[in-house]
């Protein structure tokens, strides 16, 4: 990957971003929390639109999944989730045409 | 900058609180759209979770949670919190405030006088001097002239030639330095014998010197000179010699020291020894006895020899002794075998010895 495409995707506030260490999930450019308990984390990133013939607008989500979920943190479209992580999902709704 | 801020605010009054409702991440989803400063957010139940967040924030909380939520505070921390429930304690208030004041208060009063440096003059009249310029034990510390006391320091004293007084919290320090001259004066004056004593470091015992390290007085004798018993090594009467004219013209002083050094010396010592010529009862490994009397072979006189050596040295040799060289030498005479020994050890042999200024001159001794 070069330098310029590296640039682009930082500094792209538009889709979902998560950052996974060991014990934690850092999700970032959140704009709403779908679904909360202490098993799952469910969040919201916005729609994303597709160019083509029907110009449509699909939201995206991100799912955590683990046990004991803390958000550490929320501030700023940025979610802090820690606790036993098992996995983090992209979601997207499907294509209506 | 404003990150900062934010956490300032946050750990200056954080509070927890348990929210009650249903759909919760309606509430969250709000709370986050709004810019609200949330942490651990942790779901205890299905319709609960518990969380920390600032006191402003928790207001901005209430008005989205309205009456959809219940919210509970379950403990504040932080030191605005804090210092607003010691506030909410007058009495413990008042204490503390009496309690440093009585603190602060006592610090401006002198407790004890420590006096270093001094020699010949007593502390007694040094403390005497000191309380008649108002530095006492008890004394109030901003009402000292601390100038006047040192000059009455130097008009009281003239054989003092510097005096700094100092004040470290509650205790005051009086360092001196005095001059000998007035020492001298007194030696002058047969009617006063002074008691000014200083040490010499003369020699134990006799032998040739090694090694010498004065640390304090003057060495008198070299590496390689042979010493006689209770010749002076190194001495504390420490001539200074003068520098500039005007000195030379009052003539050269002295300065006395307790002499402190390290003297090694290869001191030589003469050892006879006797022991018996004859074996009596000699056996075979049997147990069969072959001979009544036989004489001791030369390997068997040299151990009973090196036994009886090392008998010796231990009664009679200091411990930090160490045996350079050995001889021994075997003359049979009659039933007896002499043995002759030579030792030359390497020992300490600087001692102490005290001297008086004024007295009878006990700088050489007899050799």
């Amino acid at each position: 990957m070069n330098i310029l495409e590296e640039m682009r995707r930082d500094l792209d506030f538009t889709g979902p971003r998560v950052i996974i260490t060991d014990g934690q999930v850092l999700l970032e450019n959140v704009s709403g929390i779908v679904m909360l308990s202490e098993n799952a984390i469910t969040v919201s990133h916005g729609l994303k639109h597709c160019s083509g013939l029907q110009k449509t607008a699909r939201p995206r989500y991100t799912t955590v999944t683990g046990k004991h979920l803390v958000i550490r943190e929320i501030y700023e479209g940025r979610l802090l989730i820690g606790g036993s992580i098992e996995k983090a999902e992209f979601l997207q709704s499907p294509d209506p045409y | 900058m404003g990150e900062a801020l934010r956490r300032l605010n946050f750990y200056s009054h954080r509070i927890h609180i348990k929210v009650e409702g249903f759909r919760l991440e309606r509430l969250l989803d709000q709370a986050l759209k709004a810019g609200l400063d949330l942490k651990a957010v942790r779901m205890t139940e299905d319709n609960a979770l518990t969380c920390w967040l600032s006191r402003e924030d928790l207001k901005r909380l209430r008005h989205f949670a309205k009456s959809a939520y219940r919210i509970t505070v379950l403990q504040q921390s932080g030191p605005v919190p804090q210092a607003k429930s010691i506030l909410q304690r007058p009495a413990f208030v008042i204490g503390f405030v009496l309690a440093l004041t009585f603190v602060i208060w006592q610090s401006f009063f002198v407790r004890s006088i420590e006096i270093s440096g001094y020699r010949g003059i007593p502390e007694e009249a040094l403390l005497r001097c000191l309380q008649e310029n108002g530095i006492r034990k008890g004394a109030c510390r901003p009402d000292i002239d601390w100038e006047a006391a040192e000059q009455a320091i130097y008009d009281t004293f003239p054989q003092v030639t510097w005096a700094k007084l100092a004040y470290k919290g509650q205790k005051v320090y009086l360092y001196l330095s005095e001059t000998d001259r007035d020492l001298y004066q007194k030696e002058e004056t047969a009617d006063a014998p002074t008691q000014q004593v200083y040490t010499d470091l003369v020699a134990s015992c006799s032998g040739y010197i090694q090694t010498i390290y004065p640390y304090s007085g003057l060495a008198l004798v070299e590496e390689g000179d042979y010493v006689k018993k209770g010749q002076i090594l190194i001495t504390g009467k420490v001539p200074i010699e003068p520098t500039t004219y005007d000195e030379e013209s009052e003539g050269g002083r002295i300065y006395f020291v307790n002499a402190k050094g390290e003297v090694w010396a290869r001191v030589p010592y003469y050892v006879t020894l006797r022991q018996e010529r004859y074996l009596w009862g000699e056996k075979t490994e049997n147990g069969k006895i072959v001979a009544d009397r036989a004489e001791k072979t030369e390997d068997q006189a040299k151990r009973r020899a090196e036994q009886q050596l090392r008998l010796w040295t231990a009664e009679n040799l200091p411990e930090n002794a160490e045996i350079l060289k050995k001889s021994l030498k075997f003359t049979r005479n009659g039933n007896i075998i002499e043995v002759s020994v030579l030792l030359e050890v390497r020992q300490q042999i600087a001692a102490q010895q005290e001297e008086q200024i004024g007295e009878t001159d006990t700088d050489t001794p007899d050799h």
